[in-house]
């Protein structure tokens, strides 16, 4: 018998659910699930498969900066699966604010995510082959902080270009931290950081 | 010929997407690894 | 053979220490410069100012000579006697303490104007900045400003990282490692003239860093060329 083990039952909240991966990956873990996207197609899909693959969870189009939900209603807030490049320091900042408002006190907020900082600084230069892209890296804004980075799709003959906002630890956890947070880092490697907040 | 799409996230979603689809083998993956990773980092709780 | 300081910056000071002082010659070009940019761009040229790391005072001395009443605080006792000592031969009326800038010993409202000028921020981590801003937002007038000069870091992690560079006649950098906890590089010193070797922590900051941490303490942020920055609450 364990006297200690992760809390994995309540309710969770997904943030930036796509179509649904994450979301389920919470369920089957034991929570009751809402999972929130802006992108309505994406979130149409995640119902679709919900159905076919008989899962419980909840999923609506709505954003993480303005949560449509009460006060202390959940156990855990999670943004899983790298959503970070898309977010600004103050969209972030937004986010967890409206995370510590929905938490539950004790309720824990998850973030996984790249450190684009040690990744820029390992090898800006490198050339990643990733099929169906080739991806390089163009320019470093360091007054928005993002990295520009153009693709190219060889086969179907086009490119287009991306803009990452650039995360590292000593950021992420500087915003928990102001917004209340008790905070931990796991780094498991350049591409995988865990950092958790607990709300006190 | 070749495109330019400009400034967009578009493309990535729609060739990537079945890699987060739970009903492909490399999904079910990603679910599986989704899941270690919260099994491992989930504060522990006194039973 | 080489000695260990430990964790210092020592070394570094040592070896740049005329940049910092009024009666070098490389001392007074600084001093022409500053006074060039500050008169350009500061928005205000008098009342009350207290310059933040003063080191033996120079920037302090630009200041009064601009028109402000300064007081000029330092972390570390020698450079506060040496400013001491040159304003005395100059017949400059700053005011010079050694002070720790995360714990202000000065009252409510008392500056119109807060300096950290010759680019201080390497020194301080993102939390010792936000505390300095706490501090600052306390003892500013509500219509005053703040001026940083800074500059950006994130090109030196990326491009220059594996590249030992001399920061001074005789003394080598060699950069150790990235800290993505705190944020930081360790570099190393290696002193060859005085035989002493020591570590440092060099804090890595960037313009989005730097405009966030400041509106998070609710400070509007300017960025002036000349890596100059000009603060205000709001």
């Amino acid at each position: 018998m364990r006297a200690f083990s992760p809390i994995k039952s309540g309710k969770a909240l997904d943030i930036g659910c796509g179509i649904g991966i994450s979301t389920f990956a919470l369920e089957e873990l034991g929570f009751e699930v809402v999972g929130i996207d802006v992108q309505e197609e994406l979130v149409e899909k995640a119902k679709d498969i919900a159905k076919e693959l008989e899962f419980k969870a909840e999923f609506r189009v709505m954003d993480a900066k303005k949560l449509d939900f009460p006060d202390e209603s959940f156990d855990l807030v999670a943004l899983l699966g790298n959503p970070l490049p898309h977010l600004s320091v103050y969209d972030f900042d937004d986010i967890v604010q409206e995370a510590v408002r929905v938490l539950k006190p004790h309720g824990v907020i998850f973030v996984d995510y790249a450190d684009w900082v040690k990744l820029l600084h390992d090898g800006y230069k490198h050339v990643l082959v990733e099929e169906p892209f080739i991806q390089f890296h163009v320019s470093l804004n360091t007054v928005k902080g993002q990295v520009e980075r153009l693709f190219i799709n060889l086969e179907k003959g086009y490119s287009f270009r991306v803009k990452i906002n650039v995360w590292s630890p000593w950021i992420v956890e500087f915003i928990l931290r102001k917004a209340g947070f008790d905070v931990k880092t796991h780094y498991l490697g350049t591409f995988s950081v865990v950092t958790v907040g607990v709300k006190p | 010929m070749f495109k330019n799409l400009g400034e967009t996230f578009e493309p990535t979603y729609k060739e990537k997407l079945w890699m987060y689809d739970p009903r492909t083998e490399v999904g079910k993956k990603r679910m599986k690894k989704q899941k270690e990773l919260l099994e491992s980092f989930l504060p522990h709780k006194k039973r | 053979m080489f000695r260990n300081l430990g964790y210092t910056d020592e070394p570094f000071y040592e070896k740049t220490q005329d940049e910092y002082d009024i009666e070098s010659e490389r001392g007074r070009e600084r001093f022409a410069e500053l006074m060039e940019i500050l008169s350009r761009h500061l928005p205000i040229k008098s009342g009350r100012a207290l310059d933040i790391g003063c080191n033996a005072g120079l920037s302090s001395f630009v200041l009064e000579e601009l028109g402000f009443e300064v007081i000029g605080i330092d972390i570390q006792e020698k450079f506060v006697k040496r400013a001491k000592e040159l304003a005395k031969k100059r017949g400059s009326k700053a005011e010079f303490y050694v002070m720790d800038a995360k714990n202000l010993n000065f009252k409510e409202s008392t500056f119109d104007l807060v300096a950290l000028l010759g680019y201080p921020l390497a020194h301080f981590s993102i939390w010792d900045f936000d505390k300095i801003l706490q501090e600052v937002r306390r003892v500013l007038k509500p219509q005053g400003y703040i001026v940083i000069q800074e500059s950006d870091f994130l090109w030196t992690l990326i491009r220059g990282f594996n590249q030992p560079g001399l920061e001074a006649e005789g003394l080598v950098r060699i950069n150790v490692d990235v800290n993505v906890y705190e944020g930081y590089l360790e570099r190393l010193l290696i002193d060859f003239e005085r035989g002493v070797f020591s570590r440092d922590k060099f804090y890595i900051w960037s313009s989005w860093i730097l405009r966030y941490v400041f509106e998070k303490n609710g400070f509007e942020a300017e960025f002036k060329d000349n890596d100059l920055i000009i603060a205000r609450m709001r």
